[in-house]
């Protein structure tokens, strides 16, 4: 419980650099005094959502560094645990939404953008000459609508193949699979059901299997998101490989090993592979140390390389009091510097091009196959109105394929058909 | 009699006639505002006031968190069109058909079996009892445990060679894992209501009853079923109502999902998911509007069929 | 009758009896023992199959880790503010409004009391957007008032106030209302004291299910420091990995309270309970 240790400690540092901060304004440092003279105490207040109390913690000390660099802001973290959208949205109904928020990928957040619940960031760029070139452009467009900028991406996490080599050893597999024949042959050899054991495990939900309908050569929607694209045959061919492996028993659902979720199955070492994002690694070093784990990039489809990514951003919500601020501290996040920060805690990549070069991976070495799937992957959203599309009906009807109820064609017709009807009512 | 309006307006205390009482009634008539004034006010703000805006938004198209515009009976109109919404409410009544009738046969036998002049008696009823204290919550959470692929229920079963399913997983059995929860819940707390009814069945009854020639279970149907009307009445609406309100449970187990393939999705929790998931206010509010008849109607099928019952008796 | 207690088939059914009663209550406490048997045991270990009961050795880390991780002495505090706060409003609310609705003879005692109890088919979870905007206007957001003020009033303890005191003699409220009596006076002095019994089931029905209320404190409790036991739990729970032992260890020690204050008071809460007046 080092870590929770170390979050105390840190708290109570960042309280001990404020008191520092304001003793030092106190005696009238030069600098500090002339910061009080241009700018009023300030309180703000973050929320997000934290994947682990190790986040929560880190997140903390990030936040007394930019305390140190801005001494007028305060900063109240606040995370949102439970249904972080759900809650997130009574609160703007109630008003009293944080400064700032985590802006997520898919979910809600075209919704808010569209609703206007979130501020346009283009002033602000521009006052403060805030250059954009730097960031991954898929990953800045998810927070574009109608021209303007409504989030500054703060990381993202594509999907890799977390596999155990330990597992790949005893099975007799030289090398990781990089194509999807291998992928399927491995899987197939590493299945042991006598054990428990499954080749790959992961969930049913749809980034899980949108990755193969990509490197199929197809997708889900159009790039304008204006229509649903999963009535192609390349669509048909990547979910159809997606399914079978649950078909044919080589891959499993994460209850069929009585886990929650796909990584932890794996930590348990009762998946010999599964597809997950960044945030495995944090989990797997401290929940499960002694289960032995590298990541390579998703295998190679029929047409392309290529995966998905989870981008997270930063936005001033419409009830910001002190959006200035709320400003700074974006920006400072985002910076090249402040990013780099973050980056060195390790919980997720860069949303910026040029911090894939930095130390820290050099340093981890096992970060390298999500590094080399970021240049190839998609970032994952859906428009406004399709939060029930995506979390429920499309993750009913893969589910649906998997136990053999439905072909895939008809699961993927089923949620083509929900898909067209949300664009239509929409439009 | 077992009506929910209890002893209702025959129980009328008698009022001595006289001036002075006069007086009093009159005076008395703002003492019965007051006495009643804070339930009455708390009720309409946070019951019947929510109530009717619940009503009142079922006409209307609203996101949370754009404008809310006039839709006439559209929203009525999708949900009725909306299989999800009659998913629910099957899952809503079946949930409530087994657990009701269930939970209160196994209260009842449970309740006669105690009545009995056994050893351990206390202890019994406190083990029954306990966990309909405990937090629905915290029980939730130890049965998403014990219901675990490799849980303790699946290790039971394989001492008998029984390869368990993964009960909250599968979607042919999650619902009846809650439902089973459910009544392990809250028959224990039944049971203790049933003890108090029978504890009210005058011994002598069953003495002539014995020398009738009557065995244990014709005294049983004949004596102690039909004497205990009123406390079943009493359990069984509080059953309906309880079943057909599930939230704690599903939600917490489906992690808010009413999944697998929406096996656990219950009315109450498809409300909660319109509004807070989907952005769909007003089809919460017309849900609500229905759910709200349901309850109505079930409550009082149950009231006629128990009064028609007892008329017999 | 005294012939009867030797047959063998007295003796087999009271065996059969106590059978089932064991059965039944093993059924009963398995499960809060299975939790404590895993809260003893390290994840590893806890993940056996097929599963093991006694935990060896004895892991007593798990409670000081969730301890530690998460405020559970101030979540604690939270539930027992709330739920005592909660109790004391019922139980003076509902027996006012009870006594009144069976004793007191006014215009529209009969509308209100089918109203009152009609409020009882109106569930929590269906309106608790608008009770949420409602909240949110009183400024009751994020504080202790929120989750009180809501439930101070419970219609089924309306309900069952006013069977209670239907119960009370007639006479004894007649003799003091020729003395003279107030209404307050005959309440407080001659009405109340008839109904302990009630009041008990009742306090102790309000207090488990606001300390058991996981919706409420939900909507309201932002902010991890206001959050009530349960509700820490389920969000324990949800926000980060699962872990078993230390969310059954949290389980342990939210049912401890419970459990202790039901061995104190179980005298009152079966008769309590019994003495319901279910007429």
């Amino acid at each position: 419980m080092k870590q929770v240790n170390r979050k105390w400690t840190t708290v109570v540092a960042g309280g001990a650099c404020v008191v520092l901060g304001t003793a030092l304004v106190g005696f009238g440092l030069p600098e500090q005094a002339a910061a009080k003279a241009t700018h009023a105490q300030v309180t703000i207040t973050l929320g997000g959502w934290t994947s682990s109390p190790v986040e929560a913690t880190l997140m903390a000390k990030e936040l007394t560094y930019f305390e140190k660099a801005y001494p007028w802001i305060h900063v109240n973290y606040r995370p949102i645990s439970g249904n972080y959208e759900a809650i997130l949205k009574t609160r703007f109904v109630a008003g009293d939404a944080p400064d700032v928020i985590y802006v997520n990928n898919g979910g809600q957040s075209s919704s808010f953008m569209k609703n206007g619940d979130l501020l346009p960031l283009n002033k602000y760029i521009k006052a403060s000459h805030f250059p954009l070139q730097d960031f991954f452009p898929g990953a800045l467009n998810l927070f574009r609508y109608h021209g303007s900028v409504y989030g500054i991406p703060k990381d993202q996490s594509p999907l890799s193949l977390f596999y155990n080599p330990v597992m790949f050893r005893q099975a007799g597999i030289k090398s990781p699979p990089t194509t999807w024949a291998q992928l399927a042959a491995d899987a197939h050899r590493l299945t042991d059901v006598k054990v428990h054991r499954y080749g790959l495990i992961n969930s049913a939900q749809e980034p899980r299997w949108a990755e193969f309908v990509y490197e199929a050569g197809g997708s889900v929607m159009n790039p304008a998101m204006t229509k649903m694209t999963l009535n192609t045959k390349a669509a048909l061919q990547g979910f159809s490989f997606f399914v079978n492996l649950y078909r044919n028993g080589s891959a499993a659902l994460p209850g069929t090993v009585g886990a929650p979720w796909g990584g932890q199955a794996f930590g348990m070492q009762r998946a010999a592979m599964t597809l997950s994002g960044n945030w495995l690694v944090p989990f797997l070093e401290q929940t499960y140390p002694k289960t032995p784990f590298a990541v390579v990039p998703m295998p190679k489809g029929p047409k392309n390389a290529e995966t998905l990514t989870f981008p997270v951003a930063y936005g001033i919500t419409r009830d910001s009091t002190n959006p200035q601020a709320s400003w700074d501290l974006i920006r400072y996040l985002t910076s090249r510097q402040g990013m780099t920060k973050w980056m060195n805690l390790g919980l997720a990549l860069p949303s910026r091009k040029s911090l894939l070069a930095l130390p820290y991976y050099k340093q981890h070495p096992v970060l390298k196959g999500l590094l080399a799937d970021l240049s190839v992957s998609v970032p994952w959203t859906f428009p406004a109105g399709f939060s029930q599309l995506s979390s429920t009906t499309m993750t009913n009807e893969t589910t649906l394929a998997i136990m053999g109820k439905e072909t895939p064609a008809q699961a993927l017709a089923n949620m083509q058909q929900g898909g067209m009807a949300i664009l239509h009512s929409g439009s | 009699m077992a009506s929910i309006e209890g002893a209702g307006s025959s129980s009328l205390p008698a009022f001595p006639k006289g001036n002075a009482f006069r007086r009093r009634a009159r005076r008395e008539l703002g003492v019965g505002y007051m006495f009643t004034l804070p339930s009455v006010l708390l009720l309409f703000l946070f019951t019947l006031g929510p109530a009717l805006y619940s009503l009142y938004l079922s006409f209307f198209s609203w996101s949370l968190l754009n404008h809310m515009h006039f839709v006439g009976w559209q929203n009525f109109v999708q949900l009725f069109q909306m299989p999800l919404f009659w998913i629910s409410v099957r899952n809503s009544v079946v949930f409530a058909l087994v657990v009701v009738p269930t939970q209160t046969v196994v209260a009842l036998l449970l309740a006669a079996i105690l009545n009995q002049n056994l050893p351990a008696r206390g202890f019994f009823r406190l083990a029954f009892f306990f966990p309909a204290v405990s937090s629905s919550a915290v029980i939730s959470i130890i049965f998403m445990w014990i219901y675990n692929k490799f849980g303790l229920l699946n290790g039971f079963l394989s001492v008998f060679g029984i390869v368990g399913p993964d009960w909250l997983g599968n979607p042919s059995f999650a619902l009846s894992s809650i439902m089973l929860l459910n009544i392990w819940t809250t028959s224990g707390y039944f049971m203790v209501v049933f003890l108090a009814g029978l504890q009210a069945i005058p011994a002598e009854m069953y003495e002539a009853a014995a020398i009738d020639g009557a065995g244990r279970w014709r005294s049983f149907s004949r004596i102690t079923v039909p004497l205990l009307s009123p406390s079943t009445f009493f359990i069984v609406v509080m059953g309906i109502v309880g079943t057909l309100q599930m939230f704690d449970q599903s939600f917490i187990m489906s992690q808010g999902t009413g999944g697998p393939l929406n096996s656990t999705t219950t009315i109450v929790l498809l409300i909660y998911q319109f509004i807070f998931s989907y952005g769909q206010v007003g089809y919460g509010a017309a849900a609500t509007v229905l759910l709200f008849l349901l309850i109505l109607l079930a409550t009082l099928a149950t009231n006629w069929w128990f009064k028609r019952k007892l008329d017999y008796l | 009758m005294v012939g009867a207690r030797n047959t063998f088939s007295y003796r087999l059914v009271r065996v059969i009896y106590l059978l089932i009663l064991t059965l039944g209550a093993l059924a009963m406490l398995i499960p809060f023992a299975w939790s404590l048997s895993t809260s003893l045991k390290p994840l590893g270990e806890s993940m056996a199959y097929p599963p093991v009961w006694w935990p060896h050795p004895f892991d007593w880390s798990n409670f000081t880790v969730i301890w530690t991780m998460v405020p559970l002495a101030r979540w604690f505090l939270n539930s027992a503010i709330v739920a005592v706060s909660v109790t004391i409003g019922n139980l003076i609310i509902d027996s006012l409004a009870g006594y009144a609705l069976a004793r007191i003879p006014f215009r529209g005692r009969n509308v209100l009391h089918l109203g009152i109890v009609s409020m009882l088919m109106i569930p929590f979870q269906s309106v608790m957007l608008p009770v949420y905007i409602l909240l949110r206007w009183l400024g009751l957001l994020d504080n202790y008032g929120g989750m009180i003020v809501p439930v101070l009033v419970s219609a089924m303890g309306v309900f069952l106030m006013r069977q209670a005191f239907l119960t009370v003699p007639q006479e004894l409220e007649d003799a003091a209302m020729i003395d003279g009596a107030g209404r307050l006076r005959m309440f407080w002095q001659i009405a109340l004291p008839m109904v302990i019994p009630n009041l008990m089931t009742l306090a102790l029905m309000i207090f488990m299910g606001s300390w058991n209320n996981f919706l409420l404190p939900l909507l309201v409790a932002n902010r991890s420091h206001l959050w009530t036991v349960p509700l820490g739990i389920v969000m324990f729970q949800q926000e980060y990995f699962v872990n078993w032992p230390y969310l059954m260890a949290g389980s342990v020690l939210a049912t401890l309270p419970i459990a202790i204050l039901f061995l104190v008071f179980q005298r009152f809460f079966v008769r309590g309970v019994t003495t319901t007046g279910l007429k």
